[in-house]
């Protein structure tokens, strides 16, 4: 089990290693961070000056949703979609099935790789949080409770992307996916919009989507929407999600790699 | 006997191409319907390697050679057939198969473009749970053999195509595999890079015991290289056997050049069976068959007959073999 773990543990450390290496592209993506942070940060304060709460959230709720929201948002990018298409395309997918690894444990090792560098980058944007006026609680368990959601789900966006990836063996190209995946993600995850404000009907839809697992979720449990109390149950209701869907996502894709053709040399 | 490294039977394999036609009408037609063709990459391959074999594995191209290594390596599930790599199924057991061998893909790189090279092999060595010591132990014998010393601090996207495929060879066998596939691993590089990665590969071979299968389309790297030749054209095995077999079933002809004191008479009278392929001047070809002539009795035939300034005598090199048995020109 020991060696086991060495191995992802590796594949994680590869990610990590290869984040850090484009510093131009971490620094990019928190400062973009950090601008939607600050636009969405002024514009929730001005709907909120007028009334003291917005569908059942109170003003210091909903403003320390929105603007930890930023935080997280994009943050659990895995760019499995593109990559498994380049890795098609161009062949590299041989080189990644002759290493002595499971495919999509490899990718997840690296996915936590990546979001562990991205999550700490995004770090100080919790201190422009607070700036902006978001009221940060100070019980260490309602933070264990958002990182804890965040990861897992994370491993739920996984698994629905990594579905996805099975698409790239017949198509080649993902790109529309890609971009569709990352729109809805947005609007879905409740990072712009608090679920809790949307129409019933689309709170319908965000809850059968996997997005708001890596968003709503853990921000809810931190701003408060979500009682701490809760989180026993919510957390166990995201593990089942991404039990489903890494385990969902494992039979498609190894039923589309079973197709799979390395042209050339 | 001892349990063959490699034990291949009947293997077949068969992929299914989408043809489009030519053009925007094609283009337009494809959309809506697909036109599929089998394409026949392997057809009913048998193959026997046995544990410490460096094995010369060629073929013109789109003869199936790359398609075999992946069936070997397990990336690729064969349509029909066997394939018993170190006694496992290597596509149903790839990972197991995995931990056990090593792979060059020649037009692939297994290293992380932008992490230093020292990281790259580091990060190699570990998904193959290498330990520590052994790693380290490794990677300097490696480092001094391949000389990759000044290389290892430099991201591998600055490497040139021989300190990458030198730093390649190495991440191929940091975790000492018991059978290694090199796939084209000199495509493309000078004759001292050449050199050190054929000096590395021997080594690994005679000393670490390695199995290694190679395939190339520089012959010289065979002729360095490996005791034993399978060449195979359209999917099947054409010839299995040492490269002497080759030269003495295939290579029997030979070419006699003269130079001449005069240009060469028409009526000039050849020993029956030996062909005029070129006289210009006072330079006079001869082609023979050392079966049933020999070069000293053509010489003397020639001599008897004019005077001889000088001559030489060619045999065919193991390219231009290739080349006759893939045209079929060389029954044996």
């Amino acid at each position: 089990m020991r060696r086991w773990l060495r191995r992802y543990a590796a594949c994680a450390s590869i990610a990590a290693r290869l984040a850090l290496a484009y510093r131009a592209y971490l620094g990019m993506s928190v400062l973009s961070a950090a601008v939607s942070m600050a636009v969405l940060g002024y514009f929730w304060r001005a709907v909120l000056s007028s009334s003291g709460e917005v569908a059942g959230l109170d003003r210091a709720t909903a403003l320390r949703y929105v603007l930890v929201a930023q935080v997280v948002s994009g943050a659990a990018e895995t760019w499995i979609l593109r990559r498994t298409s380049f890795a098609l395309r161009e062949g590299r997918i041989a080189v990644e099935l002759t290493r002595p690894l499971d495919l999509q444990l490899s990718q997840l090792g690296q996915a936590v790789g990546t979001w562990a560098v991205t999550l700490a980058a995004r770090l100080p944007l919790l201190a422009l949080a607070a700036a902006l006026g978001a009221d940060l609680p100070s019980d260490p368990l309602a933070w264990a409770a958002f990182l804890g959601s965040f990861g897992i789900g994370a491993c739920a966006m996984f698994g629905f992307e990594w579905g996805l990836a099975s698409l790239a063996f017949r198509t080649t190209e993902v790109w529309g996916i890609q971009v569709t995946v990352e729109a809805l993600a947005v609007f879905f995850g409740g990072a712009i919009v608090p679920l809790d404000l949307m129409p019933p009907a689309l709170r319908a839809v965000a809850s059968a989507l996997p997005f708001q697992q890596v968003v709503h979720v853990p921000v809810s449990l931190l701003a408060g929407s979500i009682p701490l109390a809760d989180a026993p149950r919510v957390l166990a209701g995201q593990a089942a999600w991404a039990a489903a869907l890494v385990l969902g996502s494992r039979i498609l894709f190894d039923r589309a790699a079973r197709a799979v053709t390395v042209h050339g040399g | 006997m001892p349990d063959p490294a490699i034990e291949v039977s009947h293997l077949r394999k068969v992929f299914q191409v989408v043809r489009k036609a030519p053009g925007l009408a094609g283009a337009l037609r494809g959309l809506f319907v697909a036109r599929r063709e089998e394409v026949v990459a392997v057809d009913g391959l048998d193959l026997r390697v046995e544990p410490g074999e460096l094995v010369g594995y060629i073929g013109v191209n789109g003869a199936g050679k790359s398609t075999t290594i992946k069936l070997l390596t397990g990336i690729l599930a064969p349509t029909s057939g066997t394939i018993r790599v170190l006694g496992r199924d290597p596509q149903r057991q790839r990972i197991a198969n995995a931990a056990d061998i090593g792979v060059v893909f020649g037009q692939r790189s297994q290293l992380w473009w932008d992490l230093p090279l020292v990281e790259s092999l580091d990060l190699v060595a570990r998904i193959h749970d290498v330990p520590a010591p052994a790693r380290r132990e490794r990677l300097d014998r490696f480092s001094e053999m391949l000389e990759l010393g000044p290389l290892l601090p430099v991201p591998v996207r600055q490497l040139s195509l021989g300190q990458k495929m030198r730093a390649e060879l190495a991440a191929a066998l940091l975790h000492h595999p018991r059978v290694v596939y090199l796939d084209e691993p000199t495509i493309g590089l000078d004759v001292v890079v050449k050199d050190r990665i054929r000096a590395f590969v021997r080594e690994q071979n005679r000393e670490a015991g390695t199995t290694v299968v190679l395939t190339t389309h520089d012959l010289s790297d065979i002729e360095e290289l490996c005791r034993r030749v399978v060449l195979i054209d359209r999917g099947r095995v054409i010839h299995d056997g040492t490269l002497e077999a080759i030269h003495e079933r295939f290579g029997q002809e030979r070419e006699l050049t003269l130079e001449l004191a005069r240009p060469a008479p028409s009526d000039l009278r050849l020993l029956p069976g030996v062909e005029r392929v070129e006289a210009v001047e006072r330079r006079l070809v001869l082609r023979f068959d050392r079966r049933a002539t020999s070069a000293a009795q053509l010489s003397a035939a020639v001599m008897a007959q004019v005077e001889v300034k000088d001559f030489s005598l060619r045999e065919p090199d193991l390219a231009a073999v290739v080349k006759r048995l893939h045209a079929g020109g060389a029954a044996p």
